[in-house]
């Protein structure tokens, strides 16, 4: 902090603070000068001051005399008479301690102590500038007649226009009379100079000078600090506090230009501004403080000055505030240092690890030691001249960290310059392309302290990365790890590399851990930590046949000590929470082989604790372990495979055998845990598959291995497979592509699983379908006897990879590939979209065949599961000529998934017990298929004529195969009466017409509108007609070629009829008699 | 360390199974669940060689009709320890190390215990690690000699590292292993 401080009471109080830890700080970090620049300095009425150090550099000018002052308070006292000696000693020290200082500041050194004594002396009691002008004269002539001499120039200058504008004669003399006497005290003070042999006088001399300050300091003791402290806060008469808007980064010019301002205007004799103080605190960008009584004030200093905006107000700091706003809290500075570990900012190398390996604050510059991150290929367009502008380094895309070799350039074919001394390091470098410093492989860059930061202590793995090869550098170097030498050498470097810092105090003892001393007496003797002291102590009872009693030992001289193949757990690090069996130890450095990963790494043993000899599972994040299935946030699902630090690296549902999707997720972007104990899926051969269970992969990646299936999610198995050393033998399959051992059914003793589906009732024998003997094929799948539900998730393998078009829905009119289908729901790939989505079976067609619908009849299990079970025959609907039919399979019962179910021969009819006609006594359907046909009553109960789930496309019913006539069923008749009613069945020449209530339309016309009851009336076909279809109705052709397709009444025209086919929506004309209105209710 | 040792568990049957044959279903019963299986105590149940006594059924109280037996049997264990030399059969091969199996159990050997002059190599996919003489070598199928230094005994598993840096450790029996990996290439 710069501040310029004239005679405010408040700065006078924070200053004294600000010295008690200056003193403080000082004590710590003698030899840094970089440190106390860092920490905020004050200079009290620096307006004497700054005439020496003047512009810009006067802050840096000020904290030396700081320094120094403080120096010479305790080094004055004992060998005061020695003052040009002690100053020339000063100039030593100044030299010694940093090469920052020019040989400019020398001379002006030896001044600048005094200047500091006076300026304590001058801050102590507030007196007037002129009485302040006769002191100099005595106690510390040096100071200003030096600084004078400096200014002189500037001075005269301003003097002179001062002259000429507005002086008079006789102040024009006065004028000249001044400089006369300063020049007068110049050559008084070369006397003094001389006379510095006369040891008595500058006894004297400094005796007087030191007087005052001597007393301040007494006074200082005696009035208790605290009560000092308090009476010093600022109080509403004091000066206020402001805060001014500046550019940033030019908080300090402003404020060391107000002092400049403050020096001329005090050397011009205009008289001075009005305010007390100015401050910057360094961590305030764009701000400085104003210490002063009035904005106006303010306002008036700050006229002129370059950076401030003058636009923007000023603020008040409230009293409150004040004194913490300049308070200065020292915080701990991270200081880059030789030797420490960065890591990069930006660039290329963004957050690779560096080593410090030359500093130079006054640059503000470091050079580091990098694993070099060359792209090759571009180094050699650029040597060639080829290239083609290519864009700047793409941090995404950057080049592997890989020591550089001469292979490389060799390869490459870049110039290499070898052993080039350079100047900064003091080494030989290697120059690759004429740029890249080199040294041992490692890229050598220099650069701005800014674009690095302290790394603190790097992870031992990527420690271990950035010295891989340190040894074999030049030579061309194996895969990392592979050659055992280079790993030992690894980590003796490591080790080396990290110091003693490892070994020290931040060791953590808990009782029960197995330790060796490694310092003192007692070196290389193991013991088991006892207790742990408050004071840093560790008891210890050794393992030795001679000792038996507790030892204490200082904590810095244990270690912890690992045997090998003890189970051990990571404690802190990058591995916290990891658990695996120590596989080797060497000194510092444990190699660890992890239960879960199954793979090694290196930690630290003070890292280590021991674990118990049964590990638990506590390798958890939040409440997800290692092997949990979760949700996350984005829906998707994964399973657990590791635990690290703040992320756990989940292998997701979308895996592959050879393409494992491992994500790391944090813990924020889960969902919740998935439990699936109960879930399962089915296997290849439908077979269930549950957690646990062991499967064989039969198909895709994989193909071969045996895994034990660990969660099942949606089809999709995690499992553990043997010979799997990745992930910890995790792996991912989808549960088509796996087939269970030794299939459940085949096994009597491991039976089902539990009770639910052990006993096998009798009866289920009976009701197992006859396909199960018969027919087997592709609808083995659903003949296991199944009670009750459970129907989601049965694949209907038929109806997969055929082309359909929904027909309803959302996704009305798309047509797509059926990758999934259940007796519910398909899952249909969109054509046109490129995605997948589930459609309701109902809602889809085959394009050119019978619409699909849900299966009904393609399970057997229909006759044991009443619920689903279905009016048998309905209204007429199937084209026999429908392309899908197979001519061999009769249409079913409803409305078409019949086309693909072989179940309406005669066998099955014959066999099935749930179509044992003594069941259904009334009403009982005949088997649809057989032809020859002869009208049993079809519709049982009150059903509705078909057309169920909306399905738009009609054919002829399967009753009325082989009929011939115009009144289908399903067909809207008018009886002789006029009464209107649907055909339901017929039987020979008779009709049963189901009556139905009319309705008068605004052209006159009746029309059947709705059934109501079951009133029904049998009367023959000669005396019944064809109803007249409108507009928009349902009709099926019943006459000529077309006779059976179903198609839309699009208008009338006298007896003729426009239609649109359903099925090719083709438009064609038939005689209005043709057509039969089917009633849809 | 095999061990041939008394046990006793409770077998859980289902009503279907009742009858004639139950006896037998429950041995079978009884095997498939034993058999290896992993204690922390008792290690792996390799076989279960005989059974002394079966109690008499008692019907379970949860309404699920199953009967519950008390069987004793003698079983065979295996139940390995620190400091045991065990044969094994490789199973896998990587830059870490190996893996191998002890009968049903699994060992790691780390490539720090794997003594100085065996170097890992890699061709084809081939993983071994091969001394510097080249007449010796580890790879997978190979049977090895080792000692196991450091266990962890987990519910389902017991897991080993063992060590093949000692005198009278190593690949055993050369020719075979090297016929297997001939059989499977």
């Amino acid at each position: 902090m710069v501040r310029v401080t004239g005679t405010g009471k408040f700065t006078k109080a924070v200053s004294k603070k600000l010295h008690v830890a200056e003193d403080e700080v000082e004590d710590e970090a003698d030899s840094d000068k970089e440190k106390e620049e860092a920490k905020e300095e004050v200079v009290d009425d620096v307006k004497e001051n700054a005439d020496d150090a003047g512009g810009s550099d006067g802050d840096e000018e000020a904290d030396d005399e700081d320094d120094e002052k403080d120096d010479e308070d305790e080094d004055e006292e004992d060998e005061d008479e020695e003052d040009g000696l002690g100053d020339s000693e000063e100039e030593e020290e100044e030299e010694e301690e940093g090469a920052v200082k020019k040989g400019k500041s020398r001379k002006r050194n030896q001044f600048i102590d005094d200047a500091a004594e006076e300026d304590e002396d001058d801050e102590e009691e507030e007196r007037g500038r002129k009485k302040k002008k006769k002191k100099r004269t005595g106690a510390s002539a040096f100071i200003d007649d030096m600084a004078e001499e400096e200014d002189a120039d500037d001075d005269d200058d301003d003097d002179d226009e001062g002259e000429e504008e507005d002086l008079d004669e006789g102040e024009r003399e006065a004028v000249e009379l001044e400089a006369q006497q300063r020049i007068h005290a110049r050559y008084q003070n070369m006397e003094n100079m001389e006379r510095m042999e006369n040891e008595e006088e500058l006894e004297k001399q400094i005796k007087e000078r030191y007087a005052a300050h001597m007393a301040r300091e007494f006074d200082g003791d005696i009035v208790g600090s605290v009560v000092d402290q308090q009476a010093l806060h600022p109080t509403v008469r004091d000066p206020k506090l402001w805060l001014v808007t500046v550019k940033q980064g030019k908080e300090r010019e402003t404020v060391v230009c107000l002092m400049q301002k403050a020096i001329n205007l005090h050397k011009s004799g205009k008289g001075s501004m009005a305010i007390k103080s100015a401050c910057v605190q360094d961590h305030l960008k764009s701000y400085i403080y104003v210490e002063a009584e009035r904005e106006s004030d303010v306002k008036k200093a700050l006229q002129g000055m370059r950076h401030v905006y003058h636009s923007k107000p000023i603020k008040l700091v409230p009293i409150t505030e004040m004194v913490d706003s300049i308070t200065v809290t020292k915080k701990k500075v991270e200081n880059i240092q030789y030797q420490s570990w960065v890591r990069m900012r930006g660039g290329v190398y963004k957050g690779d690890l560096a080593r410090v390996i030359d500093i130079n604050y006054a640059d503000n510059q470091c050079t580091v030691q990098l694993v070099p991150r060359f792209d090759y290929a571009l180094l050699q367009a650029k040597e060639e001249g080829t290239a083609a502008g290519r864009a700047k380094p793409n941090a995404a895309l950057r080049p592997p960290a890989r020591l550089f070799t001469e292979a490389e350039a060799r390869k490459y074919n870049l110039s290499l310059e070898r052993g080039r001394m350079d100047r900064r390091t003091g080494d030989r470098l290697d120059i690759l392309c004429g740029v890249h410093k080199l040294r041992d492989g490692y890229y050598i860059k220099t650069i701005s302290m800014a674009s690095c930061k302290l790394a603190g202590e790097p992870p031992l793995d990527e420690l271990q990365r950035y010295t891989a090869g340190e040894d074999a550098a030049g030579e061309d170097r194996g895969e990392v790890g592979a050659g055992k030498s280079t790993t030992e050498a690894n980590l003796e470097a490591l080790a080396a590399s990290l110091g003693d810092r490892s070994a020290s105090a931040d060791q953590v003892f808990r009782p029960g851990d197995q330790v060796v001393v490694v310092k003192g007496d007692l070196k290389n003797l193991t013991g088991i930590v006892d207790r742990v002291m408050a004071d840093g102590t560790v008891q210890i009872k050794p393992e030795h046949e001679l000792l038996h009693d507790i030892l204490d030992v200082d904590r810095e001289n244990l270690r912890k000590s690992f045997k090998i193949g003890s189970h051990v757990r990571c404690i802190e690090g990058r591995h916290e929470g990891e658990a695996g069996l120590v596989v080797k130890v060497e000194g510092e450095v444990a190699t660890v082989f992890s239960d879960v990963t199954k793979e090694e790494f290196l930690v630290f043993s003070h890292h280590l604790a021991d674990s118990a000899e049964t590990t638990h599972r506590v390798e958890t994040l939040g409440e997800y372990g290692v092997h949990d299935l979760a949700l996350l946030k984005d829906d998707s699902v994964g399973m657990l495979i590791r635990v690290e630090k703040d992320a756990a690296m989940l292998m997701m549902s979308t895996s592959n055998f050879d393409r494992p999707d491992v994500r790391a997720v944090r813990l924020h972007d889960f969902q919740r845990k998935l439990y699936t104990r109960t879930l399962s899926a089915v296997d290849s051969a439908m077979e269930t598959i549950e957690p646990k269970s062991m499967c064989r992969i039969v198909d895709g990646p994989g193909k071969g291995m045996t895994i034990t299936v660990e969660h099942i999610w949606k089809g999709v198995l995690w499992g553990k497979a043997r010979g799997v050393s990745e992930h910890g033998g995790m792996l991912v399959c989808r549960s088509r592509d796996v087939k269970i051992h030794g299939g459940r059914a085949k096994d009597p003793v491991t039976g089902g699983r539990g009770f639910g589906a052990v006993p096998m009732s009798p009866g289920s024998a009976l009701l197992r379908s006859p396909s199960n003997q018969d027919n087997g094929g592709p609808q083995a799948a659903p003949q296991r006897g199944r009670f009750g539900g459970g129907a989601v998730g049965r694949r209907d393998a038929g109806l997969i990879g055929s082309n359909v078009k929904v027909t309803a829905g959302v996704y009305k009119g798309y047509k797509g590939k059926v990758v999934d289908a259940t007796e519910t729901t398909v899952r249909v790939e969109l054509q046109a979209q490129g995605r997948t989505v589930t459609v309701q079976r109902t809602q889809i067609a085959q394009p050119g065949a019978a619409p699909v619908a849900s299966s009904y009849g393609a399970a057997p299990s229909v006759a044991s599961s009443v619920d689903s079970f279905q009016p048998p025959a309905r209204t007429p609907q199937h084209r026999p000529t429908t392309p899908a039919y197979n001519p061999g399979m009769t249409p079913s019962r409803d409305d078409g998934a019949g086309g693909r179910t072989p179940l309406r021969d005669t066998a099955w009819g014959a066999q099935t017990p749930a179509y044992d006609t003594s069941h259904w006594n009334d009403d009982t359907p005949t088997p649809g298929g057989e032809s020859g046909y002869t009208g049993t009553p079809d519709v049982r109960h009150t059903g509705t004529p078909d057309l169920r789930g909306g399905s738009s496309a009609l054919a002829i019913s399967a009753s009325d195969a082989g009929y011939r006539g115009k009144f289908i069923t399903g067909a809207v008749v008018v009886l002789p009466g006029g009464k209107q009613g649907v055909v339901r069945s017929r039987s020979g020449d008779e009709v049963t017409v189901q009556i139905g209530t009319l309705k008068t339309l605004p052209n006159g016309e009746t029309r059947m509108e709705s059934l109501e009851g079951d009133e029904r009336e049998t009367v023959s076909e000669a005396e019944l007609e064809l109803a007249k279809p409108q507009k928009k109705d349902k009709i099926i052709v019943v006459e000529g070629t077309d006779r059976g397709l179903g198609a839309e009444l699009i208008g009338v025209d006298n007896e003729d009829g426009v239609i649109k086919m359903d099925a090719t929506k083709e438009i064609s004309i038939y005689g209005i008699g043709t057509l039969a209105r089917i009633f849809v209710g | 360390m095999f061990w041939h040792i008394k046990l006793e568990r409770n077998i859980v049957l289902e009503p279907r199974f009742f009858g004639r044959n139950m006896r037998d279903t429950l041995m079978q019963r009884l095997k498939h669940e034993v058999e290896g299986s992993c204690t922390g105590k008792h290690g792996y149940i390799v076989m279960v060689t005989d059974f002394t006594n079966i109690s008499e059924g008692m019907v379970t109280d949860d309404g699920t009709a199953r009967a519950k037996f008390r069987v004793e049997f003698d079983a065979i264990a295996f139940r390995p320890f620190k400091g045991q030399v065990l044969d094994a059969v490789v199973t896998e091969v990587n830059k870490f190390g190996f893996f191998a199996e002890a009968g049903p159990m699994n060992l790691f050997v780390s490539n720090q215990l794997i003594s100085d002059d065996m170097k890992f190599e890699s061709i084809d996919n081939a993983n071994r690690y091969v001394s510097s003489d080249k007449s010796v070598s580890v790879q997978k199928n190979g049977e090895v000699r080792v000692r196991v230094v450091g266990m962890r005994i987990d519910a389902q598993e017991i897991f080993c590292v063992a060590t093949m840096k000692e005198d009278y450790l190593g690949a055993i029996d050369q020719d075979a292993g090297a016929d297997k990996v001939a059989d499977e290439y």
